[in-house]
């Protein structure tokens, strides 16, 4: 069944000022907290350093914003979502859209169950003052508020 | 006469990312634009043995040079900066059409 990104977004899914130098560190950092809370193995992040190395920065979607995922063969036991917000953005290698200070990352065992909680991370991120809000957010929990109360009503792109 | 339906793919590295946000996108731009499309998504492992049949494919500015090699040279070709910007999209999408499939 496909979860909401406020389910599995928890408290200790957020680390806001990580410090890293690099964006292999930035996305470790993010899957890190996925390893943590037993969604996926080492080798997931692996993959998707493997998979950016051969075909490009696929990950940053938009400006300052990365997505970690790779595929869903790579060491993934469920769907879950992490966020992380760097204290020192780091470049990707994408003039257009670095340097990168939010980033969220996600692994789905399949194409559906990730479904609802990645269209709210996008509907949430499409809004500039929501990706303030993360920027800016002291607490984790800071952050699930912005979601919760963002989603209050029910959002269209 | 039934409208002509405008098949679009969109491609990222594994197909569960980026290209499924662009498909959600672009299916509401589809709707506001009153075209008849289809959105696919796929990854770039298996986005050669589909791209023949889509009339437009769409990626982001940050992967094209990866499948760049792999798209063949006459088909419509969408690149997005920022593929959570649905003006970005719309606009680009509307200007395609125009041009290459006025018959949409």
């Amino acid at each position: 069944m496909s979860k909401k990104l406020i389910d599995l977004l928890q408290e200790d899914l957020i680390h806001l000022n990580v410090e890293v130098n690099t964006w292999e560190e930035a996305l470790a950092a993010g899957v890190q907290l996925l390893i943590d809370s037993g969604g996926v193995e080492q080798q997931y992040l692996d993959g998707m350093i493997k998979m950016i190395k051969e075909i490009g920065p696929y990950v940053v979607i938009a400006p300052g914003l990365a997505l970690g995922h790779t595929g869903s063969d790579q060491g993934v036991h469920r769907t879950c979502f992490s966020l992380i917000t760097l204290k020192n953005p780091v470049n990707f290698g994408v003039p257009d859209n670095d340097p990168v200070d939010v980033v969220f990352c996600f692994a789905a065992p399949n194409k559906e169950e990730h479904m609802q909680a990645l269209r709210e991370m996008a509907l949430f991120c499409c809004d500039e003052l929501n990706l303030k809000a993360i920027r800016t957010a002291e607490t984790p929990k800071q952050v699930r508020e912005s979601l919760i109360k963002f989603f209050k009503e029910e959002k269209k792109f | 006469m039934r409208k002509k339906c405008l098949k679009i793919l969109a491609v990222c590295g594994n197909g569960l990312g980026s290209s499924l946000i662009v498909k959600m996108i672009l299916e509401s731009v589809l709707a506001d634009l009153g075209v008849y499309g289809i959105v696919d998504s796929t990854s770039v492992a298996q986005a050669g043995g589909m791209m023949p049949f889509a009339d437009v494919i769409i990626t982001s500015t940050a992967f094209y040079k990866g499948i760049e090699s792999a798209i063949p040279a006459d088909k419509p070709v969408i690149t997005c900066k920022n593929i959570l910007d649905k003006e970005e999209l719309g606009r680009k999408m509307q200007e395609l059409i125009k041009e290459k499939f006025s018959d949409i």
